[in-house]
């Protein structure tokens, strides 16, 4: 770590704090008006809410808790509350000299399945704070379109540009060249350490109750930290404050059930979704088709409750739970078992104090694990693995003026990281990584003038494996060009105690390995710039650059064997790399014509002793081009057709070129050591899918919503390549494995 | 009311341009070129091994087995001394295509924990390929708990061994096991459908097991024998064989070369050879031995 960066981070934090708290105890003839914005349908608060100022080149965010404050000239003002989603909301206010005032703001969701509304006057806004780098997932727009795949929250980010997704078959998230394990994935503020089901094909988040899902793709704030990359934090929602409502789904894959309402003090939330593949799999056995699993099911369960602990007081409870668990038979005698699941429950204690200043205090924990077991008669080959997560935080805001915003906390917690081998209940190979940890962090918020804001950050954080304590400054600039256009530059160093052992296609197998003494935590410098505007009343753009290093990334050696009896140091290798890319993100939101296109260009490599005699390759997931076209078009009162294309160029892989047979003398058979070209040198074709739905929606017997919905996965049938099988023996061949064919769909959906 | 885009969206899509028409192609391709592989592995305390020099094919073609390098070739085996200094001298001789032994006469054997040298000079290429083997001490079978079970109806085949030993690590061992009978005796069910015995093949070998995975008392290491390392019922020979730095790197790169826990799917990495000059194996390793007699089980 540089610490003349750590240390001119730190003076320009306390200039900042110095130059906000001289604002608070300022006096002049501006007058203060501030608020609270909250969803008129749950009468939950709407935090990051964009406020913006009529003929003011710069725009606000509402904190969490959805509280704003502006100081104005004296005068009339048109204030417009924008959050993606909502109808807008405009206030005019008369803003006298000296004097406060409130005004509070209530967006009603925008019907965005009949949205051929255009708000008049309230054209999309640069948002500063939420700016390039940063984005709200359009989740209610994508589930609105009915689509199997993409209703699912990693799914819909992965159509995000500087998202990459590996395949048809994994919802991991490759954000701007990172793997899956780069990216922070937070539910209500806990850690979620394997937020996937059906090994990987779905995520866990039950579309049904994500209330908001923000995506940080790189340079995030201050108030984050543990991952070298970006952040996605999935809120859920908190319960429907004004009235008692619920939903029941029935399908092939899962079924689902929510249940939310007020009670006395407050409002609960309770949803359950579990798959419901018994019967098909039922009769795929009495069909004797082979590869059936003995069982097979997967579940989740959300709960959540807010109390009302009075006017400034607000406690939530929340509950998560999911599990995946199958028993498939090798043969007679053999027979193998997988379980996998999280869990996590967290307490929150919010309270504001006069507006102005609000703290949150919670407790979280978290756990993963998974159990895979081979039996094989009396004999078994088990693995235990488990992360277990046990935290704190204090986190305070305070708003002493319009201009400024300072934002501190401090976190504690315990992680442990577990993992048992063993055969026939001997332990061959045991790790128990314990860590206390520790993390602080400033940040501070600042507008200059009327076009510039600057955002300030420090995050320390400490780990007692190895004590390794870490600084990480952040830095974000805001320019206004006009009041509908931005631009922002970033630069931060991120660190990341944990590592996660993936194959990348199924996540059962997906073990977390903790930093220790000789095993330092992976660190990352990241610079972005973006650009954003608005133009011809209902678009967005936005365009930006990144580039990031990754220094220090341990991976488990994939060769690695047996592990009894070796150091945990000797257990890993360790990689370097980089990432750059160029991201353009265009969208619409309202009108008869909606949906976005996002585009990115980008590379990423990296480097090891281990492999490729130290030279720069491509990783897997390196991808040049990647294209998404979402489309909407309503066609009259009752029809909307949809559409997704996809594009990538293709992904890298390494190209066996030759083997030799061996007779061996340990074994007499005759293995063929494989000899292969340069590491990732070859491409496979470049991917593309297009999916399309049309929908037919009215109302049954005049009384009930109804909808019917035709939809086509993979349209013209394009036979992706997901990798190459070569077969060694004495008739080398190479078979394309494919992903997704064409798969038709039909639903009907009664809403009551 | 129409808006124009900015200056920077302009700089943005001239980066956009830039990268797409300079981004491509950042990495070179590979082609195929046929390779002599080196093929060696001694055996602490018996008779210097042969060499066998054979020929890579491309793949797309029938690999076929036994396709050796009929070129000339100067083979030499050396004994190193402490100092890495060359001890003695054994030159090989040409006794069929791309096979090269050393005269069993001379009564050389492997010494174990001292350290070889092999070269292979390629007249005709100019290639010099060499590499270096630790050879690692020796070890014994000293007690048989079970050597005669009913295949998966009790507790398995049981031994006790001496410990083997390699300078600066815990000793690594592959357990082999060749039938003795496999004309009169049927395969285990793992194997009967496998396509891995073909007629002649008779032995299959487990991964390498650390010393660390046994469970050890008074110096000696007891060892559970693995029943899917069992392909054949009858009599079976069980071999230990501890294992050097080469042999160690070359079967766990072979064994998870094409799939690993963190392997992608379809991804393949290189094998680890410990070699210069081109790609082989010279390897060494010391031997204990077992005898066992497995029976079927019978239905009710």
């Amino acid at each position: 770590m540089n610490y003349r960066t750590v240390l001119i981070a730190l003076l320009t934090l306390v200039f900042f704090m110095a130059n906000s708290l001289a604002h608070a105890s300022q006096s002049d003839t501006k007058g203060r008006v501030y608020g609270y914005i909250t969803d008129a349908a749950s009468g939950e608060a709407l935090g990051a809410t964009n406020v913006q100022v009529a003929n003011m080149s710069s725009s606000r965010s509402a904190n969490s808790e959805g509280y704003y404050e502006l100081r104005l000239e004296p005068g009339v003002h048109t204030i417009t509350f924008t959050y993606l989603g909502f109808e807008a909301w405009q206030e005019e206010v008369d803003v006298l000299p000296n004097q406060s005032q409130q005004v509070d703001a209530i967006l009603f969701p925008a019907d965005i399945l009949l949205a051929d509304l255009v708000v008049e006057g309230a054209p999309v806004m640069a948002r500063s704070l939420t700016g390039p780098g940063t984005m709200d997932v359009p989740m209610e727009y994508l589930n609105s379109m009915g689509s199997a795949l993409h209703s699912d929250v990693f799914r819909s980010i992965q159509l995000m540009p500087g998202v990459m997704a590996s395949s048809d078959f994994s919802s991991g998230l490759h954000v701007r060249g990172g793997s899956p394990d780069q990216t922070l994935i937070l539910v209500d503020g806990v850690t979620v350490y394997n937020p996937t089901h059906f090994y990987g094909f779905f995520s866990t988040f039950n579309p049904d109750i994500v209330e908001s899902v923000t995506l940080h793709k790189g340079v995030y704030p201050a108030a984050y930290g543990g991952r070298l990359g970006s952040v996605v934090d999935v809120r859920n929602s908190r319960g429907d404050t004004k009235q008692t409502g619920g939903s029941v789904s029935l399908g092939l894959l899962s079924s689902r059930a929510t249940l939310q309402g007020p009670h006395s003090t407050g409002s609960y939330m309770l949803a359950f979704r579990r798959s419901t593949l018994e019967p098909t799999l039922s009769v795929l056995r009495s069909m004797e088709e082979e590869n059936i699993p003995d069982h097979f099911h997967f579940y989740d369960l959300n709960a959540s409750m807010q109390i009302d602990a009075g006017p400034d007081d607000n406690i939530n409870l929340s509950l998560y739970n999911s599990m995946d668990n199958l028993s498939y038979p090798l043969n007679d005698m053999q027979n193998f078992t997988l379980r996998y699941g999280n869990q996590t429950g967290a307490v929150n204690w919010d309270r504001n104090y006069s507006g102005r200043l609000s703290s949150s205090v919670s407790f979280s924990a978290s756990r993963y694990f998974n159990s895979p077991a081979f039996g094989y008669g009396r004999q078994t080959a088990a693995k235990d693995n488990r992360v277990e997560d046990y935290s704190g935080r204090v986190g305070m805001e305070w708003v002493p003026n319009g201009r400024s915003q300072l934002m501190a906390g401090v976190s504690a917690g315990h992680i442990s990281f577990n993992m048992i081998e063993g055969n026939n209940d001997i332990n061959t190979f045991s790790s128990h990584i314990a860590n206390a940890y520790t993390a602080g962090y400033l940040q501070a918020n600042r507008q200059l003038g009327e076009r510039w804001q600057l955002n300030a950050g420090l995050r320390g954080s400490w780990y007692s494996n190895g004590n390794y304590l870490r600084m990480e400054p952040r830095l974000t600039v805001d320019y206004s060009l006009t009041s509908r256009s931005a631009i922002k530059a970033s630069a931060g160093r991120y660190y990341q105690f944990a590592s996660l052992i993936t194959s990348e296609s199924i996540s059962g197998f997906d073990v977390w390995l903790s930093t220790a003494e000789n095993v330092p935590p992976s660190y990352s410098n990241q610079y972005s710039l973006g650009y954003k505007t608005g133009f011809l009343d209902s678009y967005e753009l936005e365009a930006g650059a990144y580039y990031r290093t990754m220094h220090d990334m341990f991976e488990l050696d994939p060769f690695g064997g047996d592990p009894s009896g070796k150091p945990y140091e000797d257990l890993f290798y360790f990689e370097e790399g980089f990432a750059a890319g160029l991201e353009v993100f265009l969208s619409r939101y309202t009108g008869w014509f909606t949906g976005f296109m996002s585009y990115t260009l980008g590379t990423t490599q990296k480097r090891s002793p281990q492999v490729n005699d130290n030279l720069f390759y491509p990783h897997n997931y390196d991808r040049l081009h990647d294209l998404n076209v979402v489309a909407k078009v309503r066609l009259s009162d009752h029809w909307e057709f949809s559409s997704v294309f996809s594009y990538g160029s293709g992904q890298p892989y390494t190209q066996p070129l030759g083997g030799v047979v061996l007779n061996d003398i340990v074994e007499r058979s005759r293995p063929v050591p494989v000899i292969v070209g340069g590491v990732n040198a070859n491409r496979l074709p470049a991917y593309h899918r297009l999916d399309a739905g049309i929908t037919r929606s009215g109302r049954l017997f005049n009384k009930v919503a109804s909808e019917l919905r035709l939809e086509v996965v993979n349209v013209y049938s394009r036979r992706n390549v997901w990798f190459y099988n070569y077969s060694f023996d004495e008739e080398s061949a190479k078979t394309a494995v494919t992903m997704l064919p064409v798969i038709p769909s039909l639903t009907y959906t009664l809403s009551f | 009311m129409a808006m124009k885009l900015g200056k920077p969206f302009y700089y943005l899509a001239f980066l956009c341009l830039l990268m797409a028409t300079k981004g491509c192609d950042l990495y070179e391709i590979e082609e195929y070129e046929g390779e002599v592989f080196v093929y060696s592995q001694m055996t602490a305390m018996d008779p210097l091994p042969r060499v066998e020099l054979l020929m890579t094919s491309p793949h797309g073609e029938d690999f076929a087995p036994n396709k050796m390098f009929d070129g000339e070739a100067d083979v030499t085996v050396y004994l190193l001394d402490q100092q890495g200094g060359r001890e003695a001298e054994y030159n090989y001789h040409n006794s069929r295509e791309g096979r090269y032994t050393y005269p069993q006469e001379n009564g050389n054997m492997a010494r174990p924990l001292r350290t070889y040298e092999l070269v292979v000079k390629l007249p005709e290429s100019g290639k010099v390929i060499s590499s270096f083997t630790t050879v690692p001490d020796t070890f014994r079978v000293v007690h048989t708990v079970r050597d005669t079970v009913t295949f998966m109806q009790a507790d398995p085949l049981e031994y006790h061994l001496t410990e083997s030993a390699y300078p600066g690590r815990q000793a690594h061992y592959m357990l082999a096991t060749k039938s003795l009978d496999a004309e009169n005796h049927g395969l285990t069910p793992k194997y009967e459908s496998s396509d891995l015995f073909r007629p002649g093949f008779t032995h299959i070998r487990s991964e390498i097991t650390n010393q660390a995975a046994f469970k050890n008392q008074s110096s000696l290491i007891m060892v559970p024998y693995p029943w899917d390392n069992i392909a054949h019922y009858g009599p079976n020979q069980l071999l230990f064989h501890a294992i050097d730095d080469n042999m160690y790197d070359f079967y766990r790169t072979l064994d998870h070369q094409t799939g690993s826990q963190n392997l992608a799917p379809g991804e393949i990495r290189g094998i680890k050879y410990n070699t210069k000059g081109g790609p082989g194996l010279f390897g060494s390793m010391a031997t204990a031995t077992a005898n066992a007699y497995i029976y079927k089980a019978t239905k009710d």
